[in-house]
């Protein structure tokens, strides 16, 4: 076979020649052939030469580079690596020690004489390197070949890239393991030797102990081999490598070969973090070898590459998932400052290297800088930026909402500078005011009402931070930075040594303070305390200066109490002050009257303000901004008060003051109309708020540029006033515009790019397009589960839209989970009866209950009802709602007198906070309605809604359509009271309110059945028939929406119609009363089964016994499942069926059916007892009729044994020792018979008077009897005797009837 | 805001993406996108004596996969079927130039030295054929020896990726690359 031939040709082949022929031997055995062909294989395999590949080229396979082969004092083992200078082998020394290493065996085509001169030439330094994260390179040499070897210490690992992707480690982890590679990068280049090729497969990474550690390979390799790297070699190179020039830095791409220094290193370090952080390098090679090899390096010497934060937003979709994944989804490195990292690989990629990192040290300090929160050297050292770091750092504990907490300190320190270097030196002025720039940007940012709004304030700070430091060039600058570097420096060194230790959290082992442990918080703490102590006491206004920015900053921290103290305090010293800033007290009023408008103290907020408002009025020129904002700050706990028409004049005051102030196009302007279309959406008035919103996007579309976030906060609101609006489509397409400037310019982990995704995936769920909502909504919780890990409210409201979805379409558990989840963050994270905790308990409970989860449903509701009451937020709709919905779980969970007490309390805040036509409180009335007629309190029910009834007749017009229902709903309580004299006139009001109204919906519907009920109650039955005829004409029309209440009304009509005569009708409407109770009962009820029962009664009428069957057997069935065995609706089947055996000759079957229901009364009630005895008599009775008589003494003896017992004074006794006689008469046991016929018709007789209506035909009976006995006993003058007293009974029993009758 | 854009994907790589997915169809519309760009590419380079010595059918294969792809990280698999495809592109490029040429040709060599695709591209139009129907009759011996050769030989793969392309070890590649080359200087030994 060919395999084995191929195996023995490699057997042979790994043997030397003189012991091949014994192997052949051995191997083919007799196989001729075989033995041939395997020879004829070895002989062309030594004749091949060059063939299909010169043996330089032909790695490994090709005689010296074979496995085992001796290369010097190495044995190779195994080829590891194969590359375009050569191939990589693990080799085994022996000498002098025995190890294994790694063999880099070069390709032909290279001098080797001169490389291993070069190698020689650096070889001392190269053994001078003892570095962990360094392979040694241990040897060179030439092979037999001539080709030129290296021999490096033996590494198990793979390249960086691959080990990063493959473990996915996120981006702190990255950096971390780049900068031991820069360390490793610096022990080399303090040797003198620069690596010169510095790319991911140069950087291999091993674990240690679950720890990665990369090592650095080829060093010296470059060098030795460098003079090779002509544009020629070049050139085959890079088409056989794809990737090395993408490392390659300019002076490089120079091709000069000479001016190369440590820095080419820097740059390819840079390249290399580009890639670990982006995916992809910084230049587009695709892109560059399309144009040609020399434009190649052409843009690596000029081009200047996009920043890794811009790159990763290029890459679209998947790239931005990808980078997601490898950077940042497994950690929460979630606000990553995209600067920092930008600003560090864009240094090492400066073309000038002068502009690059010294060393590879000060590289890895700068990304350890980054990472530990302190400024990097590689950005603008501005003194936002700094403190921007400051805050970080010492972030600790604090806030999700760092940005905030950022921007505040910034004023804190710049303020601080201010404050100790005032009057220093004057050159240094323009610095302070460059501070107090930056600090009244950022406390208008604090004062700014949402987060958002903050966040996109500091955002513009950073933006300005950054182009200032870009504008700043010159020399003084540079200068006026130092120095703020410097104060700035101090002041936090100031600031953090005042820490008091024993405040510190400490570390549980060691009980060491945790230094690194020190927060804002702790910070500022230490300069109240510096305050208080009285630190700037003869400096009050510096003080009072101070103590605003803190208490600014407490608020931003949500330290409110903190925030007060210090901000009351800063309006007292103001006030205190001789002479008086009025400028200054107002200023401080505005700062605490917005404190206070956030704790929801809006009334004080209000007076505050409105002083202010009044100081900016008298004390500035008019035309001033300052105006403008202070009327919209007092615009704001007006609108806290829900007082949103007093709001309303000053913004729009605000606006005009705006307008005549600022330019067409200025962005203040927009600010102005987007606070009066925010206003005007709160009023629910999203038409009126479009044109302002669009105006303010017209604004910002002109002068922020593209991408700018208060533009994609523009467009955002417009697109929301779009959607109250439901103009879905231009919304949705305004929302995408948002959303893709968000993901253009924000990271891929950024909270308002979740914000974007779930705004544009509400909308799409508000017009039902709940598949397309779900994904959007699925990106937007993992992009804030990887940002804010610890849950935000945003990310609750999210939860909860994507749950109402997955309900929507029926995931009900997911749905679950998701609201589980939701509310657990809210919890946690919220102060308690936070609005949105109380959105997502309702929503949850309102899943729970339609899932029938009644138990959980009921605690959602009930903290619910909680939270509205610890709140005193009980004149709100949510709060009725929550009551109404709890009522309905109490009645489902059968606590009904709860659900009333419920229904009540929500009725009667209706009462006071709705308008009486409000659709609400008939809900909520019917409601409790339902509950005290399941309670049976028929007065307090009715006097309900003779209340409510009073109440709506008082407050609305006399034909008000909302009348009829609350009238109808009284009628038809009435109704089923009993009470028809008083309902009758509400009725007929009804239906005059219905028909004026033209309506034809349900209550006109139930009105007309009502009204045929009374009317046949009242023996009216040509009215009754008129008025059903009516509703059956409306309830054909409206047969889509029957509810299962309408079959009660059509079996009514047939009762009536049957009793009428006309059977026809009877069974049509029956039909139709069972194709509603079909259509909408879930489960077969005992009205079912009396429609059933109805409907084979009637059929059974008609003679038509076949069809009849199966509907009386089904009610029968149904019946004797839901109902008490001896109902007389069961009887009534029953009889029925019997008459229908009987009928059909089936005898035998109908007795075996009422001995079977005998048997099944006997097993009910094991015990005689007077009921027993009565079911088991009319079992007898059937029994009788069907003259099934040995059955029917049984049951009959029974009974009367019973009767004798228990009630042997009772009529019913006698009947049932009668009904024995007859018989034991009809078996032929006459001589038994006489005694109980005689007594039994004797005993009735005497309890004539107790005999009710319904037995009035049993003495008749036993008188036929007896009539009966003695004619077959030969006695005809008794049997004439007899028959008179027969013919007398049933001629008082016509006589009572006719009675009846009238 | 600068905002960079990546170009759509070009249709190679559209193909080649759908043809690592196992679309047959996507493969064979795959061939005529690479031909086309190998074939351009050989003829500047293949006619150019003083070129074909430096420039490798590698060279050449990584050109054309630069040119359709880019340097974009297409996971191997995906290559691989980009590096078959390229191989029987030059495969037939090789013998449709032998074709056209007709008897002419270039000059008789030795067949130990043909070494690459660019020395037997410049080798007589015989020496083209005859070894592509010796690689033909491997194929039918040994379809796996034969593919190794394609990559290797044809698309200048290096002897780890043309494993990795077939899924073998390294060293199983190795020997088989060292039998196949046996195998095929044997028939054309005997034939010639």
């Amino acid at each position: 076979m060919t395999r084995s031939a191929a195996d023995i040709f490699h057997g042979a082949r790994e043997l030397p020649a003189d012991q091949r022929e014994a192997y052949l031997t051995g191997a083919c055995g007799k196989d001729v052939a075989l033995r041939s062909k395997v020879e004829a294989l070895l002989k062309a395999d030594a004749e091949a030469g060059s063939f299909l590949g010169s043996p330089a080229a032909d790695e490994g396979a090709h005689s010296q580079e074979q496995a085992g082969a001796q290369i010097g004092r190495y044995k190779l083992l195994e080829q590891i690596g194969e590359g375009g200078m050569g191939t990589i082998w693990m080799a085994e020394q022996r000498e002098p020690v025995k190890r294994r290493v790694a063999l880099k065996i070069i390709k032909l085509g290279m001098d080797t004489k001169q490389v291993i001169a070069r190698f020689e030439a650096e070889r001392q330094a190269l053994a001078m390197m003892d570095h962990p994260h360094i392979a040694k390179v241990l040897d060179a040499g030439a092979t037999e070949t001539g080709r030129p070897y290296f021999v490096m210490e033996y590494i198990k690992g793979i390249p960086i890239l691959e080990f990063c992707d493959q473990q996915k480690i996120d981006t702190r982890a990255r950096l971390e393991l780049f900068t031991k590679v820069c360390h490793a990068i610096q022990h080399a280049h303090q040797k003198g030797i620069i690596h010169r090729d510095i790319k991911p497969s140069n950087v291999l990474v091993t674990l240690h102990d679950g720890v990665p550690v990369p090592k650095v390979i080829d060093f010296g390799i470059a060098k030795a081999t460098s003079s090779e790297l002509t544009s020629k070699t070049l050139f085959t190179e890079h088409r056989q490598m794809v990737g090395t020039p993408a490392y390659m830095s300019p002076e490089q791409a120079e091709m000069s070969g000479l001016d190369i220094d440590t820095r080419s290193d820097i740059y390819s370090l840079g390249v290399l973090l580009y890639e670990l952080l982006t995916g992809t390098t910084p230049f587009d090679i695709k892109a560059l070898l399309e144009s040609g090899f020399s434009e190649m390096l052409r843009a690596i010497r000029e081009d200047e590459p996009h920043k890794p934060s811009t790159r990763i937003s290029s890459l679209g979709d998947t790239g931005t998932r990808t980078a997601l994944q490898r950077s940042v989804d497994a950690k929460k490195l979630s606000t990553l400052l995209r600067g920092d990292v930008d600003w560090i690989v864009m240094k090492c990629l400066e073309k000038d290297r002068s502009r690059r990192y010294e060393t590879a040290n000060g590289l890895a300090a700068d990304i350890l800088r980054h990472l530990n929160d302190e400024p990097v050297l590689a950005g603008a050292p501005s003194a936002g930026y700094k403190l921007r770091k400051f805050v970080r750092r010492n972030r600790g504990q604090v806030l999700a909402g760092s940005a905030v907490v950022t921007a505040l300190l910034v004023g804190v320190v710049a303020f601080a500078w201010m404050a100790k270097v005032a009057g220093e030196q004057r050159d240094r002025a323009e610095s302070a005011r460059a501070a107090e720039f930056a600090q009244r940007q950022l406390a208008e940012a604090a004062r700014g009402e949402a987060e958002q709004q903050r966040a996109l304030a500091l955002e513009q700070a950073a933006e300005a931070a950054r182009q200032e430091t870009q504008a700043r060039k010159h020399e003084r600058e540079a200068q006026n930075q130092a120095a703020i570097a410097e104060a700035v420096a101090k002041f936090q060194t100031d600031m953090l040594a005042a820490v008091d230790p024993d405040q510190l959290p400490r570390d549980p082992l060691t009980g060491e303070p945790l230094k690194d442990r020190v927060t804002v918080v702790h910070a500022l703490e230490s300069a109240v305390k510096l305050l208080d102590a009285g630190s700037l006491a003869e400096q009050p206004l510096v003080e009072a200066k101070v103590r605003a920015t803190i208490g600014a900053t407490f608020q931003a921290l949500a330290r409110f109490d903190e925030a007060e103290h210090n901000l009351r305090k800063t309006l007292e010293i103001r006030r205190a002050a001789s002479p008086v800033d009025e400028r200054l007290v107002a200023d401080a009023m505005d700062s605490l009257a917005m404190l206070l408008w956030q704790r929801g103290e809006n009334d004080e907020s209000e007076a505050l303000m409105s002083a202010a408002l009044e100081i900016y009025r008298r004390v500035l020129p008019a035309g001033q901004i300052d105006i403008a904002n202070a009327m919209d700050n007092m615009a704001k706990p007006l609108v806290g008060k829900n007082k949103l028409t007093l709001a309303e004049p000053l913004l729009r005051e605000s606006l005009a003051l705006r307008r005549a102030i600022l330019p067409a196009s200025d962005t203040r302007l927009a600010h102005g109309l987007n606070g009066l279309g925010h206003l005007l959406s709160l009023q629910e008035r999203p038409a009126d708020a479009e044109p302002l919103y669009r105006e303010a996007l017209a604004i910002n579309r002109t002068a922020r540029p593209a991408g700018h976030p208060e533009l994609a906060n523009s467009i955002n609101n417009l697109a929301a006033c779009l959607k109250a609006q439901r103009k879905f489509e231009e919304a949705d397409l305004l929302f995408r515009e948002a959303l893709a400037i968000k993901r253009a310019t924000l990271t891929g982990d950024h909270p308002r790019l979740a914000l974007g995704l779930n705004n544009l995936a509400s909308s799409l769920q508000e017009q039902g397009r709940i598949a397309e909502a779900e994904p959007l909504f699925r990106d937007a919780l993992a992009v804030w589960r990887a940002a804010l890990p610890g849950g935000h409210q945003h990310m609750a409201m999210c939860m909860m839209n994507l749950a109402q979805g997955l309900a929507a379409r029926g995931e009900l558990d997911q749905a679950s989970a998701l609201y589980d989840e939701a509310l657990e963050m809210c919890r946690r994270i919220l102060p308690s009866g936070h609005p949105v905790t109380v959105q997502i308990l309702g929503e949850y409970g309102s899943l729970q209950q339609t899932r029938g989860e009644f138990v959980d449903a009921h605690a959602l509701q009930r903290e619910l009802v909680e939270l509205h009451r610890a709140r005193a937020d009980v004149a709100s709709p949510e709060y009725t709602n929550n009551l109404n919905n709890l009522g309905l779980i109490e009645l489902e969970l059968g606590r009904t007198e709860e659900a009333a007490a419920l229904f009540r309390e929500a009725l009667q805040i209706q009462r006071d906070t709705l308008r009486a036509d409000h659709n609400d409180t008939h809900a909520v009335l019917v409601n409790l309605v339902h509950a005290l007629r399941a309670l049976g309190r028929k007065e307090e029910c009715v006097s309900v809604l003779q209340d409510a009834l009073a109440n709506r007749r008082s407050a609305l017009p006399a034909e008000h359509a909302q009348l009829a229902e609350t009238i109808a709903t009284l009628a038809f309580v009435l109704v089923e009271f009993g009470r028809l004299d008083e309902a009758e006139p509400l009725l007929h009001e009804a239906l005059t309110l219905e028909r004026s109204n033209g309506s034809t919906g349900s209550t006109a519907r139930d009105v007309l059945a009502h009204l045929a009920l009374v009317a046949r109650a009242r023996g009216r039955l040509d009215e009754a028939e008129s008025l059903f005829g009516e509703w059956a004409q409306l309830q054909r029309a409206a047969s889509q929406h029957a509810r299962f209440s309408d079959a009660r009304f059509y079996n009514e009509f047939a009762l009536l119609q049957w009793e009428r005569g006309q059977l026809a009708q009877a069974e049509a409407l029956l039909r139709a009363a069972l194709a509603v109770q079909r259509a909408t009962l879930p489960a077969p009820d005992t009205n079912l089964a009396n429609v059933l029962g109805n409907l084979g009664a009637v059929v059974l009428e008609q003679g038509r016994l076949a069809d009849a069957e199966p509907l009386v057997v089904e009610a029968l069935a149904l019946k004797r499942t839901l109902l008490a065995r001896f109902d007389p609706s069961l009887l009534n089947s029953v009889e029925n069926l019997i008459s229908i055996y009987a009928n059909q000759g089936k005898s035998a079957q109908a007795a075996s059916l009422v001995m079977e229901l005998v048997a099944a009364t006997r097993a009910a009630s094991p015990e005689p007892s007077v009921e027993r005895a009565a079911q088991l008599a009319a079992l007898g009775t059937a029994l009788i009729e069907m003259k099934a008589w040995a059955d029917a003494e049984g049951v009959l003896r029974e009974v009367l044994a019973t009767r004798e017992a228990l009630q042997p004074d009772v009529w019913t006794t006698f009947n049932s020792r009668s009904q024995l006689g007859g018989i034991l008469m009809a078996q032929g046991k006459l001589d038994e018979a006489h005694s109980p016929l005689l007594d039994g018709y004797r005993g009735m007789k005497a309890r004539e008077a107790s005999i009710p209506t319904q037995g009035a035909t049993r003495i008749p009976e036993a008188l036929e009897r007896l009539v009966a006995f003695y004619e077959a006993n030969g006695a005809p003058e008794e049997a004439a005797r007899w028959r008179g007293e027969l013919e007398a009974a049933r001629a008082r029993g016509a006589k009572s009837d006719d009675e009846k009758q009238r | 805001m600068r905002s960079h854009v990546d170009p759509e994907p070009s249709d190679a790589t559209r193909l080649l993406l759908a043809a690592a997915d196992g679309d047959k169809q996507a493969a064979d519309q795959l061939l005529p996108l690479v031909y086309e760009q190998l074939r351009k590419a050989a003829q500047l380079d293949l006619a150019g004596e003083a070129h074909a010595q430096t420039l490798s059918a590698t060279a050449l294969v990584h050109e054309a996969y630069l040119k359709l792809v880019g340097p974009r990280d297409v996971p191997w698999a995906n290559r691989r079927h980009f590096y078959s495809a390229a191989a029987e592109a030059m495969r037939r490029i090789l013998v449709d130039h032998a074709r056209k040429r007709g008897r002419r040709g270039g000059p008789t060599l030795a067949l130990s030295e043909v070494r690459d695709v660019a020395t037997l591209a410049s080798a007589d139009s015989e020496r083209i054929l005859a070894v592509d129907e010796a690689l033909g009759r491997l194929e039918q011996e040994d379809p796996q020896a034969a593919a190794l050769v394609r990559l290797r030989f044809y698309a200048g793969l290096g002897v780890d990726e043309a494993a990795q392309a077939l899924g073998m070890s390294p060293r199983t590649a190795a020997r088989l690359w060292t039998y196949a080359r046996a195998v095929l200087f044997r028939d054309l030994s005997d034939r010639s």
